[in-house]
This record gives C-alpha cells, structure tokens and sequence, in this order.
C-alpha cells in the first residue's frame, strides 16, 4: 500500500520487476535448467555412470594441472583432488534430491 | 533406433567428462571458489525454506542483491590491486588483512617447505594474533595455495549465512517486516557490508555469535527435546567458534544471553518490572554506605577507564569521558596508576554511555576519512531513535526474542563504551551491535507507519501512509535525509566543529629559571615561543622525531616548548594530541651543534698505594681527562695524594650552571670526581679549583704586602704561589720592610699569568685589578697585600 505510493520503493519495485523479467526469460537460464531437467530425466543406472565420467575426468585433468602450478600457487594436490572429489559428487548429488 | 540410444549414450558420456573438464580447470584456477559457490547453493536456499512465496522472493532478492555488489566489490578490489599481483602479494596492502593473510602464508612456506627466514617462524608461531580464524585461514592457504580473493568470498558467505540465521528468528517472533527490514539493513550496512568481504576475522564472530544466539533462542523456545539437545549442540558450536575471535567473547555471549533472559523476566510484568526498578534504586545508598563493595565496583571501573585513557593516545581521532586531569600523563593500561573518587567514575560512566550513542556528532569529524561516515553515523542515529518504538512492539509480538536481541548487544555495548577512546574504532565496532539492533529498529519503523492506520492516535500519517495528507511517509523519510539531515549535519560540521591547529609563527626565547624548574634537571637546549589558532592545554611538542620536554599552554595562540637534548641540525616542530600530528611548522628549529666544554681543574689525586702514585704520570688517562702536571707523591692520614692539574672534557650542566664530569658537577664546593683510567682504575680527584684552558696573558704586577713583621721578612725573591699551575704568582723582586712598629708593609714586584673574563682580569678566580686584594700562599705561610700596578694596565694605557 504505502511501499506502491512511495517513488523510492515503486522505483526499486518496478527495477526488481524488471531484472525478474529478464532472469526468467534468460537464455542461458533456459539452459541451465534444460541441462538439469535432462540429467533428472536419466534412468539411474546411466545418471551415476555419467557421474562416475565427469568425477574422473576431472580427476585426470586435475591432477597434472594442479601439480604443474608454480610452487607458491601449488596447492597440497592429493587433499585438494580429495576435496574437489567430495565436492563434485556433492554438486551432482544435488540434482537429485527427492 | 540402437544406433540412436548409442549416440544419446555417448553424448551423454561426452557431456559429463566435459563437466568434469570444466569442474577441474575451475577448481585448478580457484578451488576455494568453487567450494563457496557449491557452498552457498546448497546451504542458502535453506533459509527460505517454508516461507510464502512473497516474502521468499522478497528475502531472495535482498539476498541476491547483497551477494551481487558483494561479488562485484571484490572483483573491484582484485581491479584495484592488480598491479601488486606478484608472488610477494599477500591480498592486502596493508593493516590486519595484510597481518592475517601473511602469517598463513607464512606457515604455509613452513609446512612445504619453501625457503623461509627467522622472521617467518617468529610470525607463524607468534603467540599474538593467534586465533581460530587464522588457523582456519592457514588451513585453507596450505591446503588450496593464496586465496586472497575466495576467501573474501567465503567471509561474504559466513557473513550472509549468519544474516539469515538471525532473519529465520526474527521472521518466527517478530514478523516479515522487521526480519526483510532486518535483513535489508545488515546486508547493507557501510561498514558491516566492508567486515563482509574483507580478510578479517569480523564475519567468522559475526557467524559464532549469531549462530550461539539463534540456537539460544531455539532452545528456549523449542519443546520437543531432541530438538533442544541439538540447538544446544549449535549454541555450543557458535561459542566455539567465537571464543577466541575477540577478548571475551564467550563471557560477552553468555552474559548477553543472561541479561536477555533477565530483561525477559523483568518485563514478565509490571509489578515486577516495578519491584527490580525499586530495587535498583535502593542498592545505590547500599553501594554508598558499603565501602568495599564501592571499593570492587571503582577498580572495575578504573581498569575500563584505563584502557580508555590509553586508547586516547593512539593513533587516530580520540574522544575522552573521563575528567580532563586522567589524560594529562598519557600512560600504558599496564603503567597507569588511575584512581577515581566516586563522582568521578559516575562522571566516566554517564558520559561514556552518552559518547557510545552520539559520539561522533557532525560536527566533530575531522577528515576526509571520517566525514565518509557521516550516512552511517546518521542511519546509526535512525536506528537509535526507531530502537524505543521497535523494542515495545516487538516485545508485545515476542517478549523473548526482543529481549534477547536487546540483551545480547547490551554487554558489548558496555565493553564498548567504558573502554574505547577512538572514534574509528567506535564506528567500527558499533558494527558488532548493529545486528541486534537492526531488526528491532525496522520493527520500531513498521509500528510506526502501521500506526498510521488509525487517524486518532497517529494525526500526522493518513491510512495511506502520508504525512499530514501529502507526502508519501518514506519518500519524506528520504527527502529529509537527502536535503535537509545531511546539509544540516554537514554545515553543524563547519560550524562548531574544533578549531583546527595552526602555527603562525615559532622563535626562540631566552631561558628563564622557570623553565628550568620545570626541566627538572633535564637537559634544556632552548625554549621557543610557539604562535597559532588551537593550541590547547594538553597538546604535546616534538622536535623533529625528539619529543620536547614540555609544551608549556599559554592560551589559544600562544604556547612555549621547552627543547631537550635534540640532534644539531634544522628540525620540524611537530603538534600532537595524544599520537595524532595535528600541526607542523617544517624547518622552523635550528639547534646549534654544542661546543665540547673543557676546564682544567687543580686539585689533588688520590691513590691506593704508593706504588701507585709514584707510577703515575702526565697524559692522556682517560676519553675525557688528560693529567697536565703532577706534583710530588704526599703521604698523610688520607692516604697516599699528589697535586694535579687535570684537564677535562665535561657535560654542559642541564641547569647552565657550569658543567660536570661523570655527573659530579665541577661548580659545588669541594667536589670530587672518579675518574676511570683507559688502565681500569678509579682515580679519586679532589677539586680545588677550576681555571680556563685558554693560555694565560702573563704579567708583572706590584704588590703591597701588610702584615706582621715576622711573616713579612719571610717573603724572598723566589717565593711562588702554591699553585702547580704556569699561573702561579713568583716573587721577582722584594724591596724592604717599611714602617716597623706601626704598619708594617713590604712592596714585591711579582710576575704571573692572569685571564680575562667578562667581569675583567682575574688571577685564579679573583679579580686582579689596582686595589683589589691579593693573597700569595707558599708551602711556609699566607700573607695578604693590595694590588698597586699591574703591567696589563701599562698595556692599555
């Protein structure tokens, strides 16, 4: 009532309405969300076997790339490699929460 | 239709090592990040959990938009410092961020073994500093290398998680408004909005504090037991983790939560509310009439007043609430031996507590830096002035949870309040209290505008939000801030705001024995006559980098420095209140080199043995004295002696009253001085008298000796002054006794050297003029005569 009469709120209300807008109707939005709808529509069997490919590729390319960074940028490579694995399969687990 | 479940499977497989490509080539660039991120979308939409739709979205985009200018103020400062990106670079210029980031890096070079110094074991396993937000810190730099800038990020995410934890509270007690306003103000807030994305510990005890506090608040309120076990778990946790961010911060969060639940029953109420009332007042006679517990309560206070008085005298704008005559000895807390009368502490107390609300007023900013303060002291006063309406009608909605938010920021306000002196440190740290604040004041604001519904007991707002029927109620709200409060604050500013401190003009003056008195035997060089606008009583002096020894306050343009022992040389004359420079005067000190001061004294030496005395010879015994003559070895019930003339190298006495050796001062009766020998013996020498060491102008004179008879016809051709001394007066000629019987008198021509001084000729000390007296003193007898003629007065005629 009071915030739809003030300039300063209608001001930010009709930015925020506008910013809504262009987020919903965002390609690369539309995408990412395809992209999930895809992966949740997977049968099971194939969903953690493309997991399993993601997880170790990125292992594989981690790995060598982490351990060829200069030695004051070099992290510890077996604990990070441990905490990116944890933390892939925690961001792919995601998806899938019923 | 095989073929193309094949080729669907095989994109799929592509697809997915291409994540996992991606996922490795971003975790190798900044692994932190990626954990913040993943992080902060599995752990944000958490919170909104279980809220309408309306006011999820609203509490969703103050959320976004506080993480968007977050995430774009960091990118700034990585802009901001990219040309300091090399591998010395520790993600701050300067200050504590700098302290925090290089002491993990530190360790990390420690841990893997790269080339280190001392200097990096010292920093890393240094016992100040140390506290859970650097370890976490370290934990993270060894494990993922430098992450200057995801760290920020992880701050920015501890910050908002802790916001939320607190909006998921207010929003169950006290309503959606105050929580989404609340939230609005934290998310937002100049400084806390700054902690947020800094290097800083502030977000890790932000979240300690806010966690320890929501899971209080949850047990409390939570009936079912297992749910109570775990909120207690968390309250646990966020005591944990803030108890060594800040001193006292366990003690802090729990008396907070004590005085909480105190206010909480106190306003169970009236009649109780009534009855603790009555009884405060009464325990003030009881205090007074109780000496040791007046005793108990004054040292707490004066340990608080110290560190006050001490924070006075950092760096920075300092303001004071205690007596004006507790800051005239800046002092450490540790040294500072403050005692306070009662009056004076109820004095330190009130304004201490009326400092922490208004201090500092517009017009007591004093730079660029401060002034940049001004919307957030001004938003600080709002939120003061909507507290009383907020914390009514959020008490009538939720009595716990409001007096809870109110009692958690009260004892870190008092802490505040009786210990700091700087005002940047006070609108910092206000920052710790703001979170508490904030979301009574939005409902204090929300009661208000809702009020405005009803005509009769709201006149000035309509139903509609306006004031008196014509201006939307906010958009007064921010006309007034925008043109009237700010150019109002601003011109209040330049109008009562201190007279800043300026020196006009600095010259030298002569010394009086009152300046003097003050040195207190210190070394006084100079005094210099200091003109300006400003100067006040307790400002303090420095030439160059040598503190003077006083600045003596005349009035408001006139004081008097009192210069002590400063390098020869041009120096500044620098003004400071307490550590602050607040005025200079470049180049306006010139302090003359001081000419080395030598004086030969006649005395005698002392020895331990004779072996001792006879091995002694003339020269050089020491950095300041040098034996110039040496009489014969004496035995006598002193002990073994030899006459001596000694020239010596000596100190300008700090009273100019002559000058000292080994600070014996050559100028008293009698002294003696220990003089070590470059052979490391101690020579005693016994000070007879002092002659300059400039070469005498010798001279004849005549003398008229009186006296008895017997002792005048001692008197020979020969007869030398008992002086070892080239000085020394000898008889050259002696005529005979005149006047026997009556007056008996015999003249003598005498030569001797003689030395000008400003008060005329003078022989050993006394004046040597026609007419004046004179004594020759040989080893055999004393007589007394008078000055006839002296052959410098023949010169000058």
């Amino acid at each position: 009532m009071i915030g739809e009469r003030s300039v300063a709120i209608g001001t930010l209300d009709a930015l925020a309405r506008r910013i809504a807008a262009a987020w919903s109707g965002a390609g690369t939005r539309r995408s990412v969300a395809r992209m999930v709808d895809d992966v949740k529509r997977r049968p099971p069997p194939e969903r953690w076997r493309g997991a399993a490919v993601a997880l170790v590729t990125a292992l594989v390319v981690y790995v060598p790339l982490a351990a060829a960074l200069p030695v004051k940028e070099r992290p510890v490579v077996p604990l990070a490699a441990i905490v990116l694995l944890l933390a892939c399969g925690t961001a792919l687990a995601l998806p899938f929460r019923k | 239709m095989m073929d193309e479940g094949r080729t669907r499977r095989t994109r799929w497989y592509l697809l997915s090592a291409a994540a996992g490509l991606v996922a490795a080539v971003l975790f190798a660039a900044t692994p932190l990040t990626v954990l913040v991120v993943l992080a902060a979308v599995a752990v944000l939409p958490m919170f909104f959990r279980g809220l309408p739709a309306s006011d999820r979205r609203v509490a969703a985009w103050i959320v976004a938009a506080g993480l968007a200018v977050r995430v774009v103020a960091i990118g700034a400062v990585f802009m901001r410092n990219l040309p300091q990106h090399d591998d010395q670079f520790v993600g701050a210029a300067a200050g504590d961020e700098a302290y925090v980031m290089g002491r993990a890096l530190r360790t990390r070079a420690i841990a893997i073994g790269l080339p280190t110094s001392k200097y990096d074991y010292f920093v890393a396993y240094d016992e100040y500093g140390r506290t859970s937000f650097v370890a976490l810190v370290t934990a993270l730099q060894v494990a993922f290398g430098p992450t200057p800038y995801s760290l920020r990020l992880l701050n920015a995410l501890l910050f908002t998680v802790a916001a939320l934890l607190l909006f998921r509270c207010v929003y169950r007690t006290l309503g959606p408004p105050a929580a989404h306003g609340g939230l609005a103000v934290l998310l937002f807030w100049p400084t806390l909005f700054v902690w947020s994305i800094s290097l800083l510990k502030e977000p890790l005890y932000f979240f300690g504090t806010a966690l320890a506090l929501a899971s209080a608040l949850n047990a409390i309120e939570e009936r079912r037991w297992r749910a109570r076990l775990g909120w207690t778990i968390a309250f646990a946790a966020g005591l944990l983790i803030a108890r060594d961010l800040r001193t006292g911060a366990i003690a802090l969060a729990i008396a907070g939560i004590a005085v909480g639940l105190g206010l909480f029953w106190v306003a169970s109420s009236r009649v109780v509310a009534a009855i603790v009332i009555a009884l405060a007042a009464a325990s003030v006679p009881v205090v007074a009439a109780a000496p040791a517990l007046q005793r108990r309560l004054l040292s707490g206070l004066e340990a608080t007043a110290k560190i006050q008085a001490g924070h006075v005298f950092t760096v920075g704008h300092a303001y004071k609430v205690l007596d004006a005559v507790f800051y005239a000895h800046p002092a450490t807390p540790a040294a500072s031996r403050l005692t306070m009368m009662p009056a004076e502490a109820a004095r330190y107390v009130i304004r201490a507590g009326v400092s922490f609300f208004v201090v500092p007023l517009p017009w007591q900013l004093q730079s660029a830096r401060e002034l940049a303060y001004l919307p957030e002291q001004l938003g600080w006063y709002v939120l003061i002035l909507l507290l009383p309406a907020g914390a009514i009608a959020a008490a009538r909605r939720d009595r716990l949870a409001s007096c809870m938010l109110i009692g958690f920021g009260i004892p870190t306000a008092a802490v505040l309040a009786l210990t700091n002196g700087n005002v940047g440190t006070l609108l910092r740290m206000r920052g710790l209290i703001v979170p508490y604040v904030a979301w009574l004041s939005a409902a204090g604001l929300h009661a208000i505008v809702t009020q405005g519904e009803d005509r009769k007991r709201m006149p000035f707002i309509d139903p509609e939000g306006r004031l008196f029927g014509r201006v939307n109620v906010f958009d007064a709200m921010v006309i007034a801030f925008a043109i009237v409060l700010v150019p109002l604050a601003y011109g209040s500013y330049l109008l009562f705001r201190s007279p800043a401190v300026h020196i006009t003009s600095v010259t030298r003056v002569p010394i009086t024995r009152e300046e003097r008195r003050v040195a207190g035997g210190s070394t006084l060089a100079a005094k210099i006559k200091v003109h300006g606008t400003g100067l006040r009583p307790l400002l303090r002096a420095s030439i160059g980098d040598t503190p003077a020894i006083a600045l003596v306050f005349e009035d408001a343009h006139s004081a008097d420095v009192l210069v002590g022992e400063v390098p020869p040389g041009t120096h500044d004359l620098v003004l400071f209140d307490g550590v602050q420079e607040v005025a200079r005067a470049p180049k306006s000190v010139t302090i003359q080199p001081e000419p080395t001061q030598h004086v030969l004294a006649i005395g005698a030496l002392t020895f331990a043995d004779r072996a001792s005395a006879d091995a002694a010879a003339p020269g050089v015994i020491s950095r300041v004295a040098e034996v110039v003559l040496l009489g014969a070895t004496r035995i006598d019930a002193g002990g073994v002696h030899r006459d001596a003339e000694i020239r010596f190298e000596c100190d300008p006495d700090p009273s100019g009253e002559g000058c000292s050796v080994d600070s014996t001062l050559l100028t008293t009766p009698r002294p003696v001085v220990h003089v070590t020998t470059s052979a490391g013996h101690v020579w005693s020498f016994a000070v007879r008298e002092l002659l300059p060491t400039t070469p005498p102008q010798r001279t004849t004179a005549r003398v008229r000796f009186t006296g008895p008879d017997e002792v005048l016809r001692r008197l020979r051709a020969g007869a030398r002054d008992d002086c070892l001394d080239a000085r020394a007066a000898a008889v050259a000629d002696v005529d005979a006794v005149r006047g026997v019987g009556s007056t008996p008198s015999r003249d003598a021509t005498l030569t001797l050297g003689i030395d000008r001084t400003a008060a005329g000729w003078s022989y050993r000390g006394r004046v040597f003029k026609v007419g004046a007296p004179f004594t020759l003193a040989t080893e055999q007898y004393v007589i007394e005569g008078v000055v006839l003629t002296t052959g410098v007065e023949d010169a000058s005629r």
